[in-house]
C-alpha cells in the first residue's frame, strides 16, 4: 500500500541524516584541575560539575583508576567515594582499563531483531573476545550496550564513541582490519 | 482555637478521625491515630522522606494507584487505608521483594529481636517462599572500618545509611556503588569508613547489615539491660544508654534527646567506653615511699591525703594547696572539692582546665541553646579548627540549619568542614585575632542581618577579651552566643565552685611562692597543658602533689601520691553542659574494685579535714543547689530523663565595656596546634577508634608552593622551642601563613615552618 | 488537511547552519517573542493543544503555566536524554534542525521567565553534542543566546550537559538528580519539579521535539496548530519506525494517521514476504498490539483505547520469526539493566522476572511459573517510586498475555521451539566460537 495523498507531507520520508565531521580534539593542555574549575564555572553548584570532570578524567587517565577518583575529588570538593559513587551509576564510566578501542554493540531489541546478535559474534570472532573482556595486545574491549537510539538503522554499534549504522555482520571483518591498520604506527 | 484550625486538617484512617497540622506525612498522621504504618527508609531525622522502600504502601480512596504514607502530606477529608486488601497486598509484595534477597540467619544475626525486618515479616510477611531465584551473595561481612562491619547479604537498600553520610555528617564516605539489583553498600575502594560519626549507621540500619565490630555476638538482646545516661566526652552531653550485658558495658547508643543531640553521637562518646577496661587505668592507691610509687588501701590512702594536706596548710598557710581541675568531674565531685578548698584549706587557687574558665560569667546573660541552631537564620562560627573537636554533635545541627536555609559565615583560617557548605561565607581571619575579625566583621557588612535569630559559636579558647568581644556584639545586635568549652563538665565545675583561677594566676602564685601543695583532679597540666615545664616545676618542688585520675598520665611520674577515680560510666551524679543543662549520669558499671566512688573519696576527704559532707549524689545536689547560685531552685528529682536547663541570670543590661583589640594582623608563620577530638586517655583505651585520629601538617597551598612541597612530603615545624616533622597536608582554602596540626598540648603563637631536609626524611 | 505544513523535518539535508536556518525563517520567531510578553509565548503554546512528545504525552502549556510567577532562579531542563528502545527522533532533529530546538528553547526560557536552560544530552550521543556545541556557538554570536538577547534585555544562558549512560535519567526528576551531580535517581513527587526541581528551584522539562515545535507553533499560531490532529492529539509528531520493516526510519505525520499508513505506506510493510507477529507502539516498555489493530490511529487516546500507550512514539515491528519469550527476555533484561535501585520492587521484581523469564526460555522453567510471572509483574505494577518497574511490568504481561501458548510451549517442551528462525536467538542460544 502507498500512502495517500492527504499523508503524503513533505515530512513523511525518510530523512537519514548525515554524519557531521567529528570536532577536532581540545587542544586545551593545561592541568585536569584548571580544566575542572572551568566546567566548575559553568554550574549553579559545584556538584553538577562532578559528572563531566569525571569524563575530564577519563579521558585523561583513560579509565577511572583509583588515582583518577582522588584527582577529581581534589579538584571538585567531593570525596573519592562519592565520585565513584556517581561513576558506578553511568555506564560509560570504565571502572576497569579498556582497550584503545572500545566497541559497543547494541543488543537492544530493534537492533536485535535485525542482526545484532550476528555483529556481535562476528566480533567475537575476529577479535577473539567475548563482551566485557580486553584482548591481550590491548587494543580491543569488546562491550554490548542497550539502546544507542540508532534503532532504525541497527545494527549499531560504536567505536570510541563514534557510531557506524548500519553495520551488518558481513562489514565487521574489514572494520576491525581498518582499525587494526590504523593502530599499526603505534603498536 | 480558631486561628489554629486553618493549620490543620481533617482525615480519616482506618475509619479514625484525626485532626493534624497541615503538611504533616501520612506516616505520622497515622501515628497521632495510634495506627502503625510500616515502614523501613523513612526517618525523619535523615530529612525529607525519599519513598525508596515502597514499605509504607497504604490506600487512599480516590487515588487508583497505591502512594507511599511516608512521602504523601495529609490533605483534608482523605480517606486513607492500611489495612485494606489493597494496602495489605501492596506491603506483602514489598515484604517479598525483600526477603527474595536476604539470608535466613535471624538466630545468629546481633539484630535477631530487634530487628524491624523481622517483626514485618512475622506481622506482616507471606506464610510461605515462592521464591524461585538464587539469592544474591556477597562475601559475609566485611569490616569497612575498624569499627563497623557490613553484611551485605542482609543489606536491604533502604539507603538509610548513606543518606546519613550524605545528607546529616556530610562525610559522603559510606556511599552506594553500582545500580539497580546490583547496588551495593561501600566505602571508596576498601579506604574505610572514616568519619566522626560513623557509628550512627549501625543504629540507622534497620536489620543486620551494619554492626558495631565491638558488639558483635556479645548479647541478644534479651541478655541486656539499657541504662539512661550521659556521655562524658566532651560538653555536649549527648544523652545516651549504655547497654550493660554481664556486668561490663557492652555498647553505647543514642537515646535522642531532640534538644541536644537529635539521636546522634560522634565516635569518641559511642566507641571509647572500652578504655574503661584499659591497661592505663589506675586501680589502686599509690603512695611514693623509698621504693617508688607503693599500692595501699583507700582508708591509709586518704589518712595520708588529709594528713598531708593539713600540714601543708599548718606549715604554709591558708591557701597553700593549688587545685588543677580538668573539668570532667561531675558537678557533684566538683562542689564537694571546691568545699574542701574553701573550707578546710584557706580558699588556694582552683584552675578548671587549661584554657581556665575567664569570662564565661559575662557571658551567661547571652547564652544561646543548642536548639536555638535550629531557628537561626544566621550561624556565626569562629574559630581556628574543625568544630568537630570541640563540640563534635553541633556540626550535624549546623549542616540541617543549612539545608532549611540558615546562612552559616565562618571566621577563621578556614579549610574547615563547615566552610565546604553550601551556603557557608567565610572571612578570613589569622589565628589568635579571630574575636577581632569578629567584631570588626560585626560592624561591617560580612555580617550584615546579625540579630536576635542569630547564633554566634565561639570555637576556641575562652578569655577575657574574647569574652568582652562577644557580649559587646551580642548586646549589640541582640544575638546569642555558644562558646565552646574544652571539658565535658567545665561549666557545671565552675558553676560548683572549682575555678576560680585562670591558670596563668595559678602559676604566678606558685612561682611567688604561696602555693606549696598540689590536687590534680584528672588534670594532666605536665603532659597536655601549656606551660607544661611550669606545671613540672611545681610538682617537683611541691610539699605534696596528689594526682586523682582515672588514668596514668604525664604527670603521674611527679605525683607523690596516686587516687584512682571512676570514669563518667561509672559515676552517679550531674554535668553542666554547653548550653547550661543540668544532666543526669547515670553509673551503668561499678568502678573497678579498689577504685573509691568521686563523691564518697571527697566526702570521706572532707570529714577527715574536719567538714561534714554528704556523700550520697541526691545529698550533695541538694547541698550544691543551697549553696551555689547557679543550681539554686533545682532538685535531684527535678532533673528527669531530659535535663534542666535553668534560664540565665538575666545581664545589667547594661552595654558592656567596648572592646579594645590590638589592630594589625601578626606577621610570618602562626602555628595552630590543636586537641583534637580523637585525642585523650579515653581515646588510647579503645585502640580500634585510632584509625580516625588526623595526622599530616596542614599548610596553606601558597606556602606549600613557596617552600616547594605537596601533599605527602615531610616538612618541619618549630613552634614552642621545639620542633616536628611530619608529612604535608596541603590545604587549598587555609589561609596563608597558617600551619595547622593536631598536638598534644594547644598552642597558637609563632613558629616556623620549611621543608625537612634530606636526611630527616625518614625520621 | 493542508499538505504545505512548516514542521520538523520537512527539508531535504540539514540546517545545521544558522544560515540555512535563517533563510527558512528561522530565529523570526524568537525576535517576535521578545518584543512581546512571556505570557503570550505560554498562551500560543498553550492554544496549540501541543502534548508533550517525551512519553507522558502532558499538555505542554499547562505544564508551563504550572510554574509560580517571579520566583527566581527557575530553570528549564530540555530532555533529551532519548533512550527509550526504539526511538531515536529527538536525535535527528538535533542533527538535521538543531537550530529549531535551541530557538524552541530560548523562546520557552523567555516564556517561563527561566534564568538559565540546561540541555540534558544522553553521553551516548556524541555527534550530535557536537553539532549542538557548534550551534549555540554560533548562535550566540548571533546574539540568539547569551546576555541581552537581541536587546530585549533577557539574559539567555544555555548549558550543555552531556549524560553518562543511564535511560533513567530521561525520567525528569532523575534527569535533575543527574544533573545535579548526584546518581541518576528519580525523586518521589511531589513536589513537582514546577515547584522544587533542578536545585530545588521552579523548573520546567520539556522533551527535545516538543521544544522544537515551538517555533513552528509560533509561526502558524497556535489556533493553526491545533487545526492538525485529533480532539485532543494536536499537531504533527515524529514516529521512530524500526524493527522487521521495509524502509524503517523516522516519519513526521499528522496525529490523524493510522499505524498501517506508517508501517506499510511510509515503513513499506514486512521485508521478505514475512507476515507481522505484533507491533510495539509507543518504545518497549508499551504493551504489544495484535496485527489486527494495525488499523489503529496513531493519536495518544486511540492507542490507549486499544490497550496500550503511544509513548515516546517508537514504533517497532515484529515479524512472525520472532519468539516472544526472546522478547520477553530481552525488553525485560533492559529494564533490570536500567533500574536505579532505589526502590524495592523494581530493583527486586525487575531480577526476579528476568529469572523467571531466562528459566522459560532455556526450558528450566516448572510449571505455574507463568503465574508466577504474571504475578511478580502485578506486584511490581503501580508500587514503584517512578514508572520504570510498570515499564517492564507491562510489555511482558502483555506478551503473556497475547502469547501464553507459546510461553507454556517453552516450558512443557523443555526448551525454546523457535531458537532456529528467531531473529533475538543469537544473543541467548548460539554459543559463541572464540578462537
Ligand atoms: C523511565 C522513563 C524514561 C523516560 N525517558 C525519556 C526520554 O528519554 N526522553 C524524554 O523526553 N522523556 C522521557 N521520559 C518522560 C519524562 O519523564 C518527561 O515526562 C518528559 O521529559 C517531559 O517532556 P514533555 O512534556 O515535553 O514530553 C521518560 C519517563 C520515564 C518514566
Ligand atoms: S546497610 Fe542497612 S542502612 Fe544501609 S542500605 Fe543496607 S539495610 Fe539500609
Ligand atoms: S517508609 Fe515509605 S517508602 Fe520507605
Amino acid at each position: 500500500m502507498e500512502p495517500s495523498d492527504a499523508q503524503t507531507l513533505a515530512g513523511a520520508r525518510e530523512t537519514r541524516p548525515t554524519w557531521p565531521a567529528p570536532l577536532p580534539a581540545s587542544d586545551d593542555t593545561r592541568p585536569l584541575y584548571d580544566r575542572i574549575q572551568d566546567v566548575i564555572a559553568l554550574y549553579p553548584e559545584r556538584k553538577s560539575a562532578v559528572v563531566p570532570a569525571l569524563r575530564l578524567a577519563q579521558d585523561e587517565y583513560g579509565w577511572l583508576s583509583e588515582q583518577a577518583f582522588d584527582a577529581v575529588a581534589d579538584a571538585t570538593g567531593f570525596t573519592p567515594a562519592f565520585c565513584k559513587s556517581v561513576a558506578s551509576f553511568y555506564d560509560m564510566f570504565r571502572l576497569t582499563p579498556t582497550g584503545r578501542y572500545e566497541i559497543c554493540v547494541c543488543t537492544n531489541v530493534s537492533c536485535a531483531l535485525v542482526g545484532a546478535a550476528g555483529t556481535m559474534r562476528a566480533f567475537e570472532r575476529e577479535l577473539g573476545i567475548h563482551p566485557g573482556e580486553t584482548s591481550e595486545d590491548g587494543l580491543f574491549t569488546l562491550k554490548t550496550v542497550e539502546c544507542y537510539g540508532g534503532c532504525g538503522w541497527g545494527p549499531v554499534v560504536s567505536v570510541n564513541e563514534r557510531y557506524h549504522e548500519p553495520l551488518p555482520a558481513e562489514q565487521v571483518p574489514e572494520l576491525v582490519a581498518r582499525l587494526r591498520a590504523d593502530a599499526e604506527p603505534d603498536a | 482555637m480558631a486561628t489554629v484550625e486553618t493549620d490543620t486538617v481533617t482525615l480519616s484512617i482506618n475509619d479514625r478521625e484525626v485532626t493534624v497540622p497541615k503538611g504533616m506525612s501520612l506516616v505520622e498522621a497515622a501515628a497521632e491515630a495510634g495506627i502503625e504504618v510500616p515502614v523501613f527508609c523513612y526517618e525523619p531525622r535523615l530529612g525529607a522522606a525519599v519513598g525508596a522502600c515502597r514499605m509504607c504502601l497504604v490506600e487512599i480512596e480516590g487515588i487508583p494507584k497505591l502512594q507511599t504514607a511516608c512521602t504523601t502530606p495529609v490533605t483534608d477529608g482523605m480517606v486513607v487505608h492500611s489495612h485494606s486488601d489493597r494496602a495489605r497486598e501492596g506491603q506483602d509484595a514489598v515484604l517479598e521483594f525483600l526477603l527474595i534477597n536476604h539470608p535466613l540467619d535471624c538466630p545468629i544475626c546481633d539484630k535477631g529481636g530487634e530487628c524491624p525486618l523481622q517483626d514485618l515479616t512475622f506481622r506482616y510477611g507471606p506464610g510461605s517462599t515462592r521464591m524461585t531465584l538464587p539469592k544474591r551473595t556477597h562475601t559475609k561481612p566485611v569490616p569497612i572500618s575498624p569499627l563497623i562491619k557490613l553484611d551485605r547479604e542482609r543489606c536491604i537498600l533502604c539507603y538509610r545509611c548513606t543518606r546519613f553520610s550524605e545528607d546529616v555528617s556530610g562525610d559522603l564516605q559510606l556511599v552506594t556503588e553500582h545500580r539497580g539489583a546490583n547496588s551495593i553498600i561501600t566505602t571508596f575502594e576498601g579506604r574505610p569508613y572514616d568519619g566522626e560519626f560513623s557509628g550512627n549507621v549501625t543504629e540507622l540500619c534497620p536489620v543486620g547489615a551494619l554492626t558495631s565490630i565491638s558488639y558483635r555476638f556479645r548479647g541478644r538482646p534479651w541478655e541486656i539491660q539499657n541504662i539512661p545516661t550521659v556521655c562524658g566526652e566532651c560538653p555536649i552531653g549527648c544523652n545516651t544508654y549504655a547497654t550493660i550485658r554481664e556486668g561490663q558495658v557492652a555498647r553505647v547508643l543514642s537515646r535522642n534527646n531532640p534538644a541536644v543531640d537529635d539521636g546522634w553521637l560522634c565516635d569518641r562518646g559511642r566507641y571509647t567506653f572500652p578504655s574503661l577496661e584499659s591497661e592505663q587505668r589506675i586501680t589502686t592507691p599509690l603512695i611514693r615511699g623509698g621504693r617508688g610509687l607503693e599500692p595501699v588501701d583507700g582508708s591509709t590512702a586518704l589518712d595520708h591525703i588529709a594528713d598531708r594536706l593539713r600540714a601543708a596548710v599548718e606549715r604554709f598557710g591558708p591557701g597553700s594547696v593549688a587545685i588543677i581541675a580538668s573539668g570532667d568531674q561531675t558537678s557533684e565531685e566538683a562542689h564537694l572539692w571546691a568545699r574542701i578548698q574553701e573550707q578546710a584549706l584557706g580558699g588556694g587557687p582552683i584552675v578548671c582546665g587549661p584554657e581556665g574558665g575567664a569570662g564565661w560569667g559575662e557571658l551567661a546573660a547571652h547564652s544561646a541553646t543548642i536548639a536555638d541552631l535550629d531557628d537561626a537564620d544566621l550561624i556565626v562560627v569562629a574559630g581556628a579548627t574543625d568544630l568537630v573537636h570541640r563540640a563534635p554533635i553541633l556540626e550535624l545541627r549546623i549542616r540541617r540549619a543549612v539545608d532549611r536555609g540558615a546562612r552559616v559565615v565562618t571566621i577563621g583560617a578556614g579549610a574547615t568542614r563547615l566552610d565546604t557548605l553550601h551556603a557557608a561565607e567565610h572571612v578570613s581571619a589569622a589565628p589568635g585575632t579571630t574575636h577581632a575579625a569578629l567584631l570588626a566583621a560585626s560592624q561591617g557588612v560580612a555580617l550584615k542581618g546579625l540579630s536576635d535569630r542569630s547564633v554566634i559559636l565561639w570555637n576556641g579558647r575562652m578569655s577575657a577579651p574574647v569574652a568582652t568581644v562577644l557580649a559587646h556584639v551580642a548586646h549589640a545586635s541582640g544575638c546569642r552566643v555558644l562558646p565552646t568549652p574544652l571539658a565535658a563538665n567545665e561549666l557545671g565545675c565552675q558553676a560548683a565552685g572549682l575555678g576560680t583561677h585562670t591558670p596563668a594566676e595559678a602559676l604566678e602564685a606558685v612561682e611567688q611562692g604561696r602555693v606549696k601543695a598540689v590536687v590534680l583532679l584528672g588534670a594532666d597540666p605536665v603532659g597536655g597543658w601549656p606551660g607544661g615545664d611550669r606545671w613540672r616545676g611545681l610538682m617537683e618542688r611541691a610539699f605534696f602533689a596528689l594526682q586523682v585520675s582515672p588514668f596514668q598520665t604525664g604527670s603521674s611520674g611527679w605525683a607523690t601520691t596516686i587516687v584512682p577515680s571512676p570514669m563518667p560510666l561509672e559515676k552517679e551524679g550531674t554535668m553542666t553542659n554547653i548550653e547550661g543543662r543540668v544532666q543526669r549520669l547515670r553509673a551503668a558499671v561499678p568502678p573497678p574494685p579498689g577504685v573509691l566512688d568521686g563523691i564518697v573519696l571527697a566526702a570521706e576527704l572532707g570529714r577527715r579535714l574536719g567538714l561534714d559532707m554528704p556523700d550520697q549524689p541526691p545529698a550533695v545536689f541538694a547541698d550544691m543547689a543551697g549553696s551555689r547560685a547557679a543550681f539554686a531552685g533545682l532538685t535531684w528529682a527535678g532533673i528527669g530523663e531530659r535535663g534542666v536547663r535553668p534560664e540565665p541570670a538575666s545581664g545589667s543590661g547594661q552595654a558592656p565595656p567596648a572592646p579594645h583589640v590590638a589592630e594589625g594582623e601578626p606577621e610570618g608563620t602562626i602555628v595552630v596546634g590543636y586537641r583534637q577530638l580523637m585525642s585523650g586517655p579515653t581515646v588510647e583505651g579503645a585502640p580500634a577508634l585510632h584509625f580516625q585520629r588526623r595526622s599530616g601538617i596542614e599548610i596553606s597551598h601558597d606556602d606549600a608552593q613557596q617552600i616547594g612541597v605537596a601533599t605527602g612530603d615531610r616538612v618541619e615545624v618549630s613552634f614552642a622551642g621545639a620542633s616536628l616533622t611530619g608529612a604535608a597536608l596541603v590545604q587549598r582554602r587555609l589561609r596563608r601563613g597558617v600551619v595547622r596540626l593536631a598536638t598534644a598540648v594547644p598552642y597558637v603563637g609563632p613558629g616556623e615552618l620549611r621543608a625537612a631536609p634530606e636526611e630527616t626524611a625518614d625520621a | 488537511m493542508t499538505t504545505d505544513l512548516r514542521i520538523l523535518l520537512d527539508f531535504d539535508g540539514d540546517r545545521r547552519d544558522i544560515g540555512d536556518y535563517e533563510r527558512a525563517g528561522g530565529y523570526r520567531q524568537l525576535t517576535k517573542a521578545l518584543a512581546g510578553a512571556p505570557e503570550d509565548v505560554i498562551a500560543a503554546v498553550d492554544g496549540s493543544g501541543i502534548r508533550g512528545r517525551g512519553g507522558a504525552g502532558f499538555p505542554t502549556g499547562r505544564k508551563a503555566s504550572f510554574l509560580p510567577k517571579d520566583r527566581k532562579p527557575a530553570y528549564l531542563c530540555v530532555n533529551a536524554d532519548e533512550s527509550e528502545p526504539g526511538t531515536f527522533k529527538d536525535r535527528e532533529i538535533m542533527l538535521r534542525n538543531p537550530h529549531a530546538l535551541i530557538e524552541g528553547v530560548i523562546t520557552m526560557s523567555f516564556g517561563i521567565g527561566a534564568t538559565s536552560a540546561f540541555i540534558y544530552i544522553r553521553g551516548e550521543y556524541r555527534a550530535e553534542f557536537e553539532v549542538l556545541m557548534t550551534a549555540l556557538q554560533q548562535a550566540r554570536e548571533r546574539g540568539f543566546v547569551g546576555a541581552d538577547v537581541l536587546g530585549s534585555g533577557y539574559d539567555a544562558t544555555v548549558v550543555l550537559h552531556r549524560g553518562a549512560g543511564a535511560y533513567i535519567c530521561g525520567e525528569e526528576t532523575a534527569l535533575l538528580s543527574s544533573l545535579e551531580g548526584e546518581r541518576g535517581q528519580p525523586r518521589s513527587k511531589p513536589p513537582f519539579p514546577a515547584v522544587a526541581g533542578l536545585y530545588a528551584a521552579p523548573t520546567l522539562v520539556n522533551n527535545v521535539e516538543t521544544l522544537a515545535s515551538v517555533p513552528y507553533i509560533l509561526e502558524m499560531g497556535g489556533a493553526a496548530y491545533a487545526e492538525i490532529g485529533t480532539e485532543r492529539s494536536k499537531g504533527t509528531r515524529v514516529f521512530s519506525l524500526s524493527g522487521n520493516v521495509k524502509r524503517p526510519g523516522n516519519y513526521e505525520l499528522p496525529l490523524t494517521a493510522t499505524l498501517r499508513e506508517l508501517i506499510e505506506g511510509h515503513g513499506g510493510g514486512m521485508p521478505d514476504g514475512r507476515t507481522m507477529k505484533a507491533i510495539i507502539p509507543g518504545g518497549s516498555s508499551a504493551p504489544i498490539l495484535m496485527p489486527d489493530q494495525i488499523d489503529t490511529h496513531i493519536d495518544f487516546e486511540s492507542i490507549a483505547a486499544a490497550g496500550s500507550m503511544a509513548g515516546s512514539g517508537a514504533i517497532i515491528v515484529i515479524d512472525d520469526r520472532t519468539c516472544m519469550v526472546q522478547l520477553a527476555l530481552r525488553v525485560s533484561e533492559f529494564y533490570k539493566h536500567e533500574s536505579c535501585g532505589k526502590c524495592t520492587p523494581c530493583r527486586e521484581g525487575t531480577r526476579w522476572g528476568v529469572d523467571i523469564i531466562r528459566r522459560i526460555e532455556m526450558g528450566e522453567a516448572r510449571q505455574g511459573e507463568l503465574d508466577l510471572l504474571l504475578n511478580v509483574c502485578d506486584r511490581i505494577l503501580g508500587n514503584c517510586l517512578c514508572p520504570l518497574g510498570d515499564a517492564m511490568a507491562m510489555p511482558v504481561a502483555s506478551y503473556v498475555t497475547h502469547f501464553r501458548d507459546e510461553f507454556q510451549r517453552h516450558i512443557d517442551e523443555g526448551g525454546c521451539p523457535f531458537t532456529e528462525h528467531s531473529p533475538i536467538s543469537g544473543l541467548y542460544h548460539e554459543p559463541a566460537a572464540v578462537s
